[in-house]
């Protein structure tokens, strides 16, 4: 694993090793989940609709010698959703994976610039990034359970590392099936086997597994492209639910998924960032050439 | 990258082409109205009577095949604009040959002989041909998107409001005889008729404008004018 990171941000130099808020803003409150040297910080009694800002700032993204995200600044504003759109190989997957850093899991693989949480360096040496990615969760593109657990065991597959009590688990599992839209479903087939159920409901139990650690930001590569048009309009109304309690990134090669779901929507080619802005503006007068190019179908 | 969807591509310039071309349908309307206004010729106001299904067809078509479009390849961008631009064009492009129909149909209320004022007559004839102008530059102005173009489209029809408001005032002027009265107000029906199709054509210059701007602004705003 080759990952270079500077840190060169004034507010986590040697001198300063505490990141410092804003005069008045509540660094706890804000930082939930992940804080500087691993350790977690208290869990929040409530959401604020401040919690969950990812900034990217010079972002670059590195294959080897292929160079797959070029420079890329770019905020996700809370409670909102951001589609990610672009044609394939313009690394738009590879940005999204910076964000909960899964992309230095690839070997060869190394990012330069900085990833923000609510003003958080997540690339900070001093990060646990097992609170990193508990924080900022993830679905992928097919549904995967884990093949050997039971329903409610999948869900709370993430919970139970970090040693909560029994009844503790079946309320935050339930909670997280209820807030995936899969409790009426499976409530009496919690104990069956998860890979039991259909595709969508698969997907659905994931983004509920994803949700049980309570994260600030969910990441989801192409969630819908091996689901059928119902499922993934399930998938799609979870999304709009959801993006009340967590920030949404998701990538999509379906243009008129990101333009159903997404407040905000962002065309990458080639590695770059060429526009962001609102989701009806760049489906109906976008700025950039190459992005009319794109959503009118003319390339691809 | 490859150039794709060319299908689409050439499926929505027909239809461009098509729903354009209904503007060359209404020109050659209210040149055969105007002919039949100047000659009282009450039979080829039939004709463009029945001919005004033609139009009538084209929207239907046109409109259908938009709507086809519409729900099979999901038009973003420039092509929804382009659409949503086409399929006002259409409902003007129907409405104008409606009005050449409302000339046609009071023609044959004037009698074989009207006790026609020739400078009224005259005035209309100015109107019409005005208007066939406008007709052809906002076709023009489409095709070329020239918003430019689009835009002098207002002053064009000024002219014809202009000449409007002479035959009202001839009207008021006609005299005391009740069969010259009565021909002078079916003549003010036709004209307000003419005047109507200009404004449609200048309707057709604000979607030339949405189509390459992305914003709608009518050019003139007739409850609100700047005088």
């Amino acid at each position: 694993m080759d990952t270079k990171h500077p840190t060169e941000s004034p507010a986590l130099t040697e001198q300063n090793p505490e990141p410092q808020a804003d005069p008045g803003t509540d660094l706890g409150q804000l930082r939930p989940m992940v804080s500087v040297g691993g350790e977690p910080a208290a869990k929040p009694e409530k959401r604020s609709r401040e919690v969950g800002n990812v900034e990217l700032q010079g972002l670059n993204a590195y294959y080897g010698s292929n160079h797959a995200v070029r420079d890329v600044s770019l905020a996700f504003d809370s409670a909102r959703v951001t589609a990610i759109i672009g044609p394939s190989g313009c690394g738009k997957s590879t940005m999204v994976r910076c964000i909960n850093r899964m992309h230095e899991e690839i070997a060869g693989a190394r990012s330069e610039g900085q990833v923000l949480l609510d003003g958080l360096d997540l690339y900070d040496p001093r990060i646990d990034i097992v609170a990193v990615r508990r924080s900022v969760g993830m679905v992928f593109q097919k549904p995967n359970p884990f093949p050997t657990m039971s329903v409610i065991d999948n869900v709370t597959a993430g919970l139970r590392l970090t040693g909560a009590s029994r009844g503790e688990l079946e309320d935050r599992g339930r909670e997280a099936l209820v807030g995936a839209g899969l409790w009426d479903e499976v409530k009496d087939r919690l104990k069956g086997p998860g890979v039991g159920l259909s595709g969508g409901q698969q997907q659905r139990l994931c983004i509920a597994r994803a949700l049980a650690v309570n994260p600030e930001v969910l990441l989801m590569d192409e969630p819908c492209s091996a689901l059928d048009p119902v499922a993934t309009l399930r998938i799609e109304e979870l999304i709009a639910e959801l993006k009340q309690r967590v920030t949404i990134v998701i990538v999509t090669h379906n243009m008129q998924q990101a333009a159903r779901v997404a407040d905000t929507t962002v065309f990458m080619l080639d590695g770059e960032l060429v526009e962001v802005g609102p989701t009806d503006k760049l489906f109906t007068n976008p700025d950039d050439d190459r992005t009319e190019q794109y959503v009118t179908g003319k390339f691809g | 990258m490859a150039e794709t969807r060319t299908q689409y591509q050439e499926d929505l310039d027909a239809l461009e082409a098509s729903a354009l071309g209904g503007l060359d349908l209404v020109s050659a309307a209210l040149g055969r109205t105007l002919e039949a206004v100047e000659h009282q010729d009450v039979e080829l106001a039939q004709l463009v009577i029945a001919d005004d299904d033609r139009i009538d067809g084209r929207y239907l078509e046109v409109h259908q095949a938009l709507i086809t479009l519409l729900a099979t390849q999901s038009p973003v961008a420039t092509d929804l604009r382009l659409i949503s631009a086409l399929l006002h064009v259409l409902k003007n492009v129907e409405r104008m040959g409606d009005q050449c129909v409302n000339i046609c149909k009071v023609i044959p209320l004037t009698g074989n002989e009207p006790p026609a004022d020739e400078e009224m007559v005259r005035l209309i004839l100015a109107m019409g041909k005005q208007t066939r102008t406008l007709i052809s530059q906002s076709k023009r102005a489409f095709e070329d998107r020239n918003v430019e173009m689009a835009r002098d489209l207002v002053r064009q029809d000024d002219v014809v409001d202009n000449l409007n408001r002479e035959c009202f005032g001839l009207a008021l002027e006609i005299g005391d005889d009740p069969d010259r009265r009565e021909w002078a107000m079916t003549m003010l029906l036709a004209a307000r008729a003419i005047e109507r199709i200009a404004d449609n054509a200048v309707d057709i210059g604000e979607q030339v404008a949405f189509v390459v701007t992305g914003l709608f602004r009518e050019f003139e705003d007739a409850s609100h004018p700047t005088v």
